[in-house]
């Protein structure tokens, strides 16, 4: 097989024998700002990024251009295709195709909303094997013969799991035992159904995009429908009653039981409250039934169990699975406790792996992946937790991806980890002195996930050996809200926004069965995802009133008043700049993915990222994505002076490596990172560095 | 004249006793889950007391009003009504929703009640 790994070219006439790199790790840290690591790194921290800095390349401010919407489906996908968001065609984190109702969205990771060849795909052509991992927008899997471990969600195995997290509080005042399930399913005994559904599914309601934050976006009335409503912490809670424990096998003497709801209600585990030699309750057990003769797990105060392995039943067969209880409060005279417990994870199924005997694999040999918690947020031991399991989670992925690159053949290997990511949502709003008391506290949290990705790139780093090369890259990076201003309701990415068009008079509401929704038959224009306005046009949309003739005169008259628009608290516009579909192509936008009016906030409005100029920077904090290369065929210790993109680094990888080039790629190759002499270059293992022109990839210069 | 099916009258049980009859019984439950407001509740409640007799001494059969007791409607996990739900050695090993003639249930927990 030509797969490059003795210089040769690979098939298709479009490789070269010029290249210097053998192997490319592309290691994507969701959400990463350039400006918080290179303030961490002069203040002597990161020693992981410091190393990658110190032996590579990196721009000025160590940033890069994201592509906007700077939101992760669509960066994610020009980091994989060298394409601009109208040439791939993933526009949000949910996608809109014209011609569907204007309220119906698609979500964004998907494959198969890719309309760009990925560097996969390009790479397949050349038969050189791809290790993709976790990477957004890459499942279903496109190629044959290659490894895909998810990539349709923000992390790992989160649309994968069997039974949802879950909070146990136990009291011996408690006389019944009551769980309230996290989604309240309004399909339920609420609202009647008398139909022929039929389920034998012992599992919750596990739409196809359900996972926290996950849910179909809908309409943007408030603030807290949008963006917030999907960063909400959300739990099972069962409330258990604890008394002493009675018909056991081997219960130690003063013991107290509990029941324990699990398998989405479906079973029940029977636990124990176990006292020490001193009298003192200090730890909780629990069994799969009451003559069992080890427990399944148990653990103390503050501690987490190993993982508990179980069985659980579904559609009448037992899956076996995994999970972990961490213990939050305990009473040492035994009259209370209160427990979390994760995700239970599916070991045997492998929905989200390629080949599917993958994550068998990976759990036997590595063992099962822990989610991070989301029980609850904005408190120390809600906050900890979620520390504590991230860092696990990192550290799973770490040997997970080490299991994977020391025994398979590949020639690249792409991966995105969301920790950063989903940190700046959550905390970053509070890290500000006017916007929290705790802030140094909350200042601390979001250092602590910079330190665990450090630690994540650090070990996977380890793995340069003369003739691989590593990018290390994000989407977008994060800025915190304003304490000055409120988030305008415009520029959501989850749903369609009616506030500031409502006020303008172009979204019409209508009240339907005591809530509301938006009246077609009056409505001109709506605000939908993070950045697009689309007119409601007769003929192209299924609700459409505005008459074609009336389009033009129609967005310009839009795009006035939302350059009129004024912050009704500070006076201030909101509106950066907005553009019609012709010119939003200057900034890689368009086509039947794309609104009729692209709009950016300024940057006091930016709601995290994603309605912001990916530019922009606020207070300490910027939206740039970050841009590091280093290993085989790159300079080392420089910075260069040259605006980097995103779409700049499949060109530049291809290159390096000798590889088909994406066929859509719309970047350039970034010249000014290759070591141009063979003294610079770091040598590839066994055999003298290669030089040579290129002659694959990229016209220079980037779109 | 089509021959009248034998019944068995199936009692209605209330949250509080849910946990140890459903859960907790060595022998196999059926739990009928429905309300006197749904249709199809009423037309599947007399099919539920036939199965009763058919499986008397080999399953206890229940139901429970799902409009009252909401919370353990939900507690597990189930969608719409009418609901037979299975319990057997102490987890659920069946749900069936909306109605189903006698004798395709009659073949359902013949695979499952021993």
């Amino acid at each position: 097989m030509a797969n490059g790994k003795d210089g040769a070219p690979g098939n298709g006439g479009s490789s070269n024998n010029n290249s210097k790199a053998k192997k490319v790790m592309l290691l994507g840290l969701d959400g990463a700002d350039p400006a918080v690591i290179r303030k961490y790194v002069a203040e002597g921290k990161l020693p992981g990024f410091k190393r990658a800095l110190d032996a590579g390349v990196t721009t000025s401010d160590l940033g890069m251009q994201s592509v906007l919407p700077a939101i992760t489906p669509p960066n994610w996908a020009s980091i994989a295709t060298g394409a601009y968001p109208a040439t791939h065609g993933i526009t949000c984190f949910w996608n809109h195709t014209l011609g569907n109702e204007l309220d119906v969205l698609d979500y964004g990771f998907d494959s198969g909303l890719l309309k760009a060849e990925t560097i996969w795909q390009a790479y397949a052509r050349a038969g050189k094997k791809s290790i993709i991992f976790n990477y957004p927008t890459s499942w279903p899997p496109q190629v044959e013969d290659a490894i895909y471990v998810d990539g349709t969600s923000i992390y790992t195995n989160l649309r994968g799991y069997i039974d949802y997290e879950k909070v146990y509080e136990g009291r011996t005042e408690y006389a019944e035992l009551i769980e309230i399930p996290h989604v309240v399913d309004n399909t339920g005994a609420n609202c009647r159904f008398e139909g022929e559904e039929t389920s034998q599914k012992a599992e919750i309601s596990k739409d196809t995009y359900e996972g926290y934050g996950y849910t179909q976006p809908g309409l943007v009335t408030t603030t807290q429908d949008g963006e917030l409503s999907a960063d909400v912490p959300t739990a099972d809670q069962i409330f258990t009653p604890l008394g002493p424990a009675e018909g056991w096998t081997s219960a130690p003497a003063g013991a107290r039981e509990f029941i324990l709801p699990v398998n989405n209600g479906q079973a029940r585990r029977v636990g124990l409250l176990v006292a020490d030699e001193q009298g003192q309750y200090s730890r909780i057990q629990i069994y799969a039934s009451k003559t069992a003769a080890v427990p399944l797990g148990e653990a103390g105060p503050g501690e987490w169990s190993g993982w508990i392995y179980d069985h659980y039943t579904i559609d009448g067969a037992a899956i076996p699975v995994a999970y972990k209880i961490r213990v939050l409060e305990l009473d040492p005279a035994g009259n209370s406790f209160k427990f979390y417990s994760s995700y239970v994870l599916d070991l045997k199924t492998g929905k989200y792996f390629y080949p599917q005997n993958i994550g068998e694999e990976l759990y036997s040999k590595v063992g099962p992946m822990l989610q991070p918690s989301n029980y609850s947020r904005l408190n120390p031991q809600a906050d900890q937790v979620l520390l504590e399991s991230i860092e696990e989670m990192y550290s799973w992925h770490v040997d997970a991806i080490n299991h994977l690159l020391d025994n398979n053949e590949w020639d690249l290997f792409y991966t995105h980890m969301h920790g950063i990511d989903m940190f700046n949502h959550f905390y970053l709003d509070h890290t500000l002195p006017a916007a929290s008391a705790e802030y140094e506290r909350y200042q601390e949290i979001i250092y602590k996930i910079y330190e665990i990705s450090d630690r994540f790139i650090s070990a996977l780093l380890d793995r340069l050996d003369g003739g691989t090369a590593a990018f290390i890259v994000s989407d977008h990076a994060g800025v915190a809200k304003n304490p000055e201003t409120d988030h305008p309701l415009i520029g959501d990415m989850w749903g369609i926004n009616v506030g500031i068009l409502g006020d303008l008079g172009y979204t019409q509401l209508k009240e339907s069965g005591g809530s509301y929704e938006i009246d077609w038959s009056r409505t001109t224009a709506v605000a939908q995802r993070a950045t697009f306005i689309y007119l409601n046009v007769k003929g192209r949309d299924p609700q459409g009133i505005v008459d074609p003739a009336d389009y033009d005169s129609t967005v310009a008259k839009i795009i006035d008043d939302l350059y009129s628009y004024r912050d009704p608290k500070t006076g201030r516009r909101v509106i950066s700049f907005a553009l019609n579909r012709n010119d939003m192509e200057v900034v890689g936008l368009g086509g039947e993915n794309s609104g009729d009016i692209f709009y950016i906030l300024e940057p006091d409005f930016t709601r995290c990222h994603g309605n912001g100029l990916s530019n922009h920077t606020l207070l300490g904090y910027s939206m740039r994505a970050l841009f590091i290369a280093l290993g085989a065929g790159v300079k080392s210790g420089e910075v260069i002076d040259r605006k980097v993109k995103v779409v700049d680094i499949v060109p530049t990888i291809c290159h390096l490596t000798g590889s088909p080039v994406p066929e859509n790629a719309e970047g350039g190759i970034i010249y000014q990172i290759l070591a141009d002499s063979a003294e610079e270059e770091i040598p590839v293992t066994g055999q003298p560095a290669e030089t040579g022109e290129p002659v694959t990839a990229g016209t220079g210069g980037g779109a | 004249m089509r021959p009248e099916i034998p019944r068995r009258p199936v009692s209605h049980i209330t949250d509080t006793e849910f946990e140890a009859l459903a859960f907790g019984s060595e022998r196999p439950v059926l739990v009928f889950f429905g309300s006197r407001r749904c249709k199809i509740c009423r037309q599947l409640f007399p099919v539920t007391e036939a199965i009763a007799h058919d499986f008397q001494g080999r399953m206890n059969v229940y139901g429970v009003d799902a409009g009252k007791y909401r919370l353990l409607f939900q507690s597990l996990r189930l969608r719409g009504i009418p609901q037979l739900v299975l319990f057997l050695d102490g987890e659920v090993k069946l749900r069936l929703g909306g109605f189903h003639p006698h004798p395709v249930l009659v073949d359902q927990l013949e695979q499952w009640v021993p």
